[in-house]
């Protein structure tokens, strides 16, 4: 076993040795200062790969030849090895990060910073308080005396506060310990742990005076301006190392401590930690300053591991599995807060917004993207796992408060972080290029990302279990980020050509059911629409990696088992979706409030997860949800998750934003296959909540009415855009309305009649976003009112529009019309008159702004700017050709298509004997209600009846004159310029006159009002933090004793 | 008791002025009127009754392990705190030291020694 | 029956209802022209009109959209009545009603809808997209009381079956929809109102503002078509309306005196009043006559 004074000894030595040699040469002393630094990293390693972890006491060591508690005992298990593995390494990154500074200063600071790591690896190592003490003060010392490695007026500032905070702390401290000595006669904390909690109240009240002033260290909310001022203004080296090594060290000695308190601390300390993980995040809203926002940030992180190691003791948990948790959140902030800190660094921009700079250089950006990610808690980082570890732990004890608090607390984080993600990724004109790299910085920087994906990949497959399957999504994003040099075409064929392979190899022919066509719909359907990317002529970095990743994740929803794999999966989905829609030029609000909803969906649906019956291995969710049956919460929960992906009415804000600034092709596929993620998830949930939701009808009858007035409002909202993507949007809207009208009735028809719709609206909306696509590549604008007339420069994609439009709106003889005839057979015949009289007038309502989609920017007047428009490029006629064969094909033939859905529906709910299939002829006998409709026979007649009378036409007809655009008779005259004539701007004027009254934004105006609010109380709160140097001692020490007398600690 | 009494009114003292006084002197004065008082209490409440000197003879067991070391400190008194004590005197001194270190330098930098002119960074 | 007798019969059934369907318009024309004190054309008018038009040499287009807008237009009313069975009990008029159920039926008067405003959009004209946005706002609105009446239909009769729904009024007089249900039929009469564009719905055509909205630039034989589909539609919407409200008809002459009168209450409401503005008819449609269709539901569930 290594004995740990051998660490202690080489900071010493190291410490001692370089003011010495530095009179020689300032290289000399560098050079030590690494070689210690790389000893100690080496030491604690070489602990690591031993193998003799046994029980704790095996692997102390006394100093002096005396047992415990004559001597000083340090402890070097495993869990010490382990962080001081980290804290070691992070103390050479930091130390090679500021390689350049340490040249410069005086000899003083790396004595000081191996001084620093000396106390930090004591205090690990300790097993006797005091030497604690001794160790806490030299890591303290160091810090201050660093601090002020910066001279400007702030940092002596920041720096003067922390040692008044530092001080008080101490003396709370040493006086707990005094006191504790009294009633022990001893200072080694195995020994207290040995005697149990006494029951004096003296004792007590010095064991919280003892871990309050660790807890102060750890800088809680609100007792924490000192440290946030810190954060601000050390130098990026030194906040770095404050915020990994310091916290890390304490955080150790503070679970050290843990065993000897009474039961009742507990529940205090996990207070004080969740709160202060909720309220940092709460008040960092409002925060501009990069440095500052990051100190928010840490404390909210080691507020939620403080909560972690003292909340979750009272649950059913082993002690492993709390660590574990505890390690995943703190390995991930580790990490992750020491590059932001070094990328602040080395950008030197201030306020969160000026860091658009990154825009220009894709390395940092990147880096800077996986740290946000990271701290956000997308898979396949540390931080994902330990949540959902916690959310377990937290919502299978019933713990609803410290649940809320964490998933609110949580959101917050994200809300600033992924808010700075999209400041960073927004082209700035005037920002420079960053042309100062110094290596070192760079070195560490990289060194450091690496080793977090290291870890996080370790942890996945090591702890987790992940099948490699799972991890696919990410392969497939790290395997094209290679390629990614490679012409759009060659990636667009290879990325073809491996989803295509991946789906022969996995899905062909091994699905069953309803998975067979989820399949279709969401590989075969994003397949397709690969071409449509593939027009572009220049590199578009990044979207290849993230599409196929996103494509994988679809994949993968079908082939997920567990909870964990599912929710992966899931979480994966919503990551590259959210960092593709980011792509969009103006996209970062609308992206926010993308990632922000589907953040929200996801932590309910995680809960619901949760709360569900375990789910087997092994066997795909979509197949097992017949076999469990769950309770109405989990059903709830979940529900609700999904609904949020899908849009409905009240959490649709987030919808028409991103499917509008998402790049073009890319809302494509959002709407056409993105959307049936959520339409999956839903209908997984309904099966296995089918019986108590049939037990209680309330439920699926609310979800009925969501369903229609989604679709409703969706419609009516749509017919006054002007942007023909918001339209669409809004018309995806009215359209998932249906689908989810159907599947509420609970009935076979009704499951088929949203299947069927599900199926439909991939094809159509896909079609016409891609013929939309190609119009706005062609005339640079969105607004539809600056386009007309371009039926005769892009021919095919308006026949797509044609296509898709008569799809839309349920006219026969096209597939629409049977989507249109099963949701109102399958609502009137389960009683449901008044949802399909609402249904009805959502689709005559649809009419409107597909009339408006097509005549303004197919038909009227030309604009003259655009008579030089030529027909989309063939990438994009390729995925509209096959969508309109499709339709034509089940138009002609729906059998296709209906019967493989009601054998996948009969499944679950069993085909009643009234519905039949003869021929092409759906007959419905049902007692309430009968109907049919031969889908085949219609296409005929419909064919017949167009034929004739467009043969008697061209008979009569033969001599038709053509005429221009511009040759119409206005007002018995030529009009001077015709395409000012171009009826389009606010066309339903009349109709917003009579019902605009209803889409007044209620809604949006909700969600901006919660928008207000939460930023106003975190602007109010932040308040607290004056500045001054003696109201945060005040601070402190109201904290101490604010917690003491609510606790009732006696 | 005595020297404990005395030991906390300095704490109060110390903190008091820590916290009202504007003058960054003043205030590390505080600091070291709360350390001194401090290692008054530790003093005061350090001595252990019916406990004899810390020398090992053949009363003390000097075997290694958490139970033996019970058994020690049932018959002398524990000496890693009187050692430590000394530390943390040199500790107060050195943090002290540091405090006007930096007073120095944020008369410096800010022209001032009154800590309400050191707000600037806050919210 | 072989596939080339039904087709024959198809023929004979169509010829049938488009006489009858020009006749009433040229009665209409005339009954209008009467009651604003002017001679009026003969009631053969339309035929003539049609003859003529299409016997124009020269004829003007816009574009292949345009050219086809009359052929979706008169394919829309031909298809309309061909999913419709017009008389009970006849083979000849039971068209290819086999197809699908009412709401096939409802669905499909769109489609000509569609077509004419794509086509009348190409045409390039301000007025027929006007025109199309009016007529396509006053749609959706009177669209509400039309489908909630049917929808009450359904629960009445427990079919969407337009030979059912006529078979199960059969018996007596006092069997007819317009007995049984009666707050249904006038839920849907006032929605008739709305779809023949008689006054006081007749913003789309508007004579005096958008010379007649829609058509504007169309001319000859085009115009013949949309003249033919004219009776065509106006005799198929009636039909579907004598069907589900009126007892339907076990032979031709009480179809073609049941149309007649069906027809004579839209031209009656039609002289007698004034023009609502687009925002004033939507507003009605969706108030007293939506209410009443509710109604008619609400009447079967208790």
């Amino acid at each position: 076993m290594v004995n740990p004074l051998y660490l202690i000894a080489v900071f010493l030595a190291g410490a001692f040795l370089v003011p010495f040699v530095d009179k020689a040469d300032r290289r000399i002393s560098l050079g030590i200062f690494y070689l210690a630094l790389a000893a100690s990293v080496g030491l604690s390693l070489a602990r690591l790969m031993q193998a003799d972890f046994t029980a704790m006491t095996e692997s102390q060591v006394f100093t002096a030849g005396f047992g415990a508690p004559l001597s000083i005992a340090l402890g070097f298990g495993f869990k010490e090895a382990i962080l001081l593995s980290f804290v070691n390494i992070m103390g050479l990154l930091a130390g090679l990060y500021l390689a350049k500074r340490l040249a410069r200063e005086s000899v003083q600071s790396i004595s000081l910073l191996l001084l620093l790591l000396l106390g930090a690896n004591g205090l690990i190592l300790t097993r006797d308080i005091f030497n604690g003490f001794v160790f806490l003060e030299i890591l303290s010392i160091a810090t201050y005396a660093l601090i002020g490695l910066k001279s400007s007026k702030n940092a002596m500032a920041a720096g003067f506060k922390y040692m008044l905070a530092g001080g008080l702390a101490s003396s709370f401290f040493l006086i707990g310990i005094a006191f504790a000595y009294r009633y022990t006669g001893t200072l080694n904390i195995d020994t207290w742990i040995n005697m149990g909690v006494l029951m004096s109240p003296g004792y007590r009240i010095a064991l919280y005076l003892i871990i309050m002033a660790i807890v102060i260290e750890l800088k809680p909310f609100p007792a924490n301006g000192w440290a946030l001022d810190v954060y601000q203004s050390a130098h990026s080296g030194i906040a770095a190392v404050i915020s990994t090594i310091n916290t890390g060290a304490l955080l150790f000695f503070f679970y050290k401590l843990l065993p000897l308190l009474p039961a009742e601390f507990m529940p205090l300390l996990a207070g004080a930690g969740l709160i202060s993980f909720f309220f940092s995040n709460l008040v960092a809203l409002r925060q501009k300053n990069a440095g500052r926002l990051l100190g928010y940030s840490s404390t909210a992180q080691t507020g939620l591991i403080i909560f972690v190691l003292t909340g979750l003791s009272g649950f059913n948990l082993s002690q492993s599995s709390i660590l574990m948790i505890a390690a995943g959140l703190f390995v991930t902030n580790f990490f992750a807060k020491s590059g932001l800190f070094w990328l602040a660094g080395l950008i030197k921009k201030e306020t969160t917004k000026s860091w658009s700079v990154l825009s220009k250089n894709s390395l940092l950006l990147a880096l800077f993207g996986i740290f946000i990610l990271a701290l956000t808690g997308f898979p396949p980082f540390p931080s994902f796992f330990a949540k959902v570890e916690l959310v377990r732990a937290l919502a299978g004890n019933g713990a609803w408060v410290s649940l809320s608090a964490l998933l609110a607390g949580s959101l917050l984080e994200a809300v600033y972080l992924l808010r700075w993600l999209g400041f960073a990724v927004k082209k700035n004109e005037e920002d420079a290029l960053i042309e100062t790299m110094p290596i070192p910085k760079l070195v560490s920087l990289m060194f450091g990302t690496v080793l977090m994906i290291l870890v996080s990949l370790l942890i996945t497959t090591k702890v987790y279990h992940l099948s490699s399957g799972m991890m696919y999504p990410l392969m497939a994003f790290l395997a094209f980020m290679i390629i990614d040099f490679l012409p759009m075409k060659t990636k667009g064929f290879i990325a073809i050509g491996l989803i295509a392979y991946w789906g022969w190899m996995f899905f062909w022919g091994k699905l069953l059911g309803i998975g067979s066509l989820f399949g279709i719909i969401l590989i075969g359907g994003s397949l397709v629409q690969i071409f449509g990317f593939m027009h572009y002529k220049d590199n578009k970095a990044g979207l290849f990696p993230l599409l196929v990743m996103l494509i994988f994740s679809l994949g993968n929803l079908l082939q997920a088992c567990t909870k964990l794999e599912f929710f992966l999966t899931w979480e994966f989905m919503t990551l590259s979706s959210y960092l593709l829609i980011l792509r969009g030029k103006h996209a970062q609000k609308a992206a926010l409030t993308y990632i922000l909803f589907s953040l929200s969906g996801a932590y309910l649906i995680l809960t619901g997860l949760v709360l569900s019956p375990s789910f087997y291995h092994k066997i795909p969710v979509y197949l097992l949800s017949d076999m469990i049956q769950m309770g109405l919460p989990a059903a709830i929960f979940l529900g609700i998750g999904f609904l949020i992906k899908l849009g409905a009415l009240g959490v649709h804000i987030w919808l028409p934003e991103s499917y509008t600034e998402a790049e073009d092709e890319f809302t494509s596929i959002m709407s056409s296959v993105l959307s049936k993620a959520g339409v999956f998830g839903l209908l997984i949930v309904l099966i296995m909540a089918k019986d108590a939701l049939v037990a209680n009808g309330l439920i699926t009858g609310a979800l009925g009415w969501l369903g229609a007035l989604t679709a409703f409002f969706g419609a009516l909202m749509a017919v006054f855009q002007e942007d023909v993507k918001k339209l669409l949007a809004y018309s995806s809207m009215s359209q998932l309305g249906y689908i989810i009208m159907g599947f509420a009735l609970m009935s076979h028809l009704g499951w088929v009649s949203g299947l069927y719709l599900a199926f439909n609206h991939l094809f159509f909306k896909a079609l016409i976003f891609m013929a939309i696509t190609g119009v706005i590549l062609r005339t640079g604008t969105r607004n539809m009112y600056e386009m007309g007339g371009l039926i005769k420069k892009m021919p095919i994609s308006f026949i797509s529009v044609l296509m898709g439009i008569i799809a839309v709106s349920g006219v026969p003889p096209l597939s629409g019309f049977g989507s249109k005839w099963f949701i109102y057979t399958s609502l009137i015949e389960q009683g449901h008159y008044f949802q399909a009289g609402l249904a009805f007038f959502a689709s005559a309502i649809a009419f409107l702004y597909l009339y408006r989609l097509i005549h303004t920017v197919f038909l009227g007047q030309a604009k003259p700017a655009q008579k030089d428009v030529k027909e989309a490029p063939i990438w994009l006629i390729i995925p509209q050709a096959v969508f309109i064969m499709v339709i034509m094909g089940i138009s002609m033939f729906p059998n296709y298509i209906t019967k493989p859905i009601s054998s996948a529906v009969s499944g679950f709910i069993t085909k009643p004997d009234w519905l039949s299939w003869t021929g092409y002829n759906i007959t419905l006998a049902s007692p309430v209600l009968h109907g049919n409709w031969n889908g085949n026979l219609v296409m005929m007649v419909t064919m017949g009846v167009f034929g004739i009378p467009l043969v008697w036409l061209l008979l009569v007809n033969a001599r038709v004159q053509k005429v221009k655009q511009f040759n119409i008779v206005f007002a018995a005259e030529r009009p001077d310029k015709p395409w000012t004539t171009h009826f389009a701007h606010n066309m339903f004027a009349h109709y917003k006159k009579a019902l605009g009254w209803l889409i007044t934004p209620k809604i949006t105006e909700f969600w901006n009002n919660v928008t207000e609010w939460t930023h106003s109380i975190a602007a109010t709160l932040s308040y607290i933090y004056t500045g001054n140097g003696q109201t945060y001692l005040l601070h402190i020490f109201m904290y101490v004793l604010v917690i003491f007398i609510i606790g009732g600690v006696r | 008791m005595i020297i404990l009494i005395h030991g906390l009114m300095l704490i109060i003292i110390g903190i008091w002025a820590m916290l009202t006084r504007k003058n960054l002197i003043r205030i590390i004065i505080g600091f070291a009127i709360v350390d001194t008082g401090i290692n008054l209490v530790l003093v005061a409440i350090g001595y252990i009754k019916g406990k004899t000197a810390p020398i090992i003879n053949d009363a003390v067991s000097t075997a290694q392990g958490a139970a033996a070391g019970m058994q020690a400190v049932d018959k002398v008194v524990d000496p890693v705190p009187s050692a430590l004590v000394l530390t943390a005197i040199v500790i107060g001194l050195a943090v002290t030291a540091l405090m006007l270190a930096y007073a120095i330098r944020m008369h410096k930098t800010g022209r001032s020694l009154n800590i309400d002119d050191f707000e600037e960074q806050k919210w | 029956m072989s596939f080339a007798t039904k087709l024959m019969l198809s023929f004979l059934s169509l010829g049938v209802i488009t006489i009858w369907g020009l006749t009433l318009n040229g009665i209409v024309a005339k009954i209008f022209a009467r009651v604003q004190g002017r001679l009026g054309p003969p009631f053969w008018q339309p035929f003539i009109d049609i003859i003529k038009n299409n016997a124009k040499r020269t004829t003007v287009s816009h574009g292949i959209m345009f050219y086809l807008g009359p052929v979706f237009r008169i394919a829309g009313g031909i298809g309309t009545y061909m999913f419709i069975p017009a008389v009970l009990g006849s083979v000849m008029f039971s068209n290819y009603s086999v197809s699908g159920d009412v709401f096939l039926v409802m669905y499909f008067i769109f489609f000509g809808q569609l077509g004419m405003a794509l086509g009348a959009g190409e045409g390039g004209h301000p007025y027929s997209a006007i025109g199309v946005a009016r007529g396509l706002a006053q749609m959706t609105a009177f669209e509400v009381p039309f489908a909630l009446s049917v929808i009450s239909l359904a629960v009445q009769y427990h079919t969407l079956n337009i030979t059912e729904i006529v078979m199960a009024q059969q018996g007596s007089i006092l069997n007819w929809t317009l007995f049984t249900n009666p707050l249904a039929v006038i839920a849907a009469m006032i929605a008739m109102l709305g779809m023949t564009m008689y006054n006081p719905f007749s913003v789309v055509i508007a004579p005096q503002e958008t010379p007649i909205g829609p058509p504007t630039e169309y001319s000859a034989s085009f115009l013949g078509l949309l003249a033919t589909n004219r009776g065509i539609f106006n005799a198929a919407k009636l039909v579907l309306f004598m069907n589900l409200y009126f007892g339907g008809a076990t032979n031709i002459i009480s179809m073609l005196v049941k149309t007649f009168a069906i027809y004579m209450f839209s031209v009656f409401v039609g002289v007698a009043f004034p023009r609502f503005k687009t925002e004033d008819s939507i507003r009605f449609f969706l108030k007293v006559p939506a209410l009443l269709g509710a109604l008619a539901i609400v009447v079967w569930l208790i």
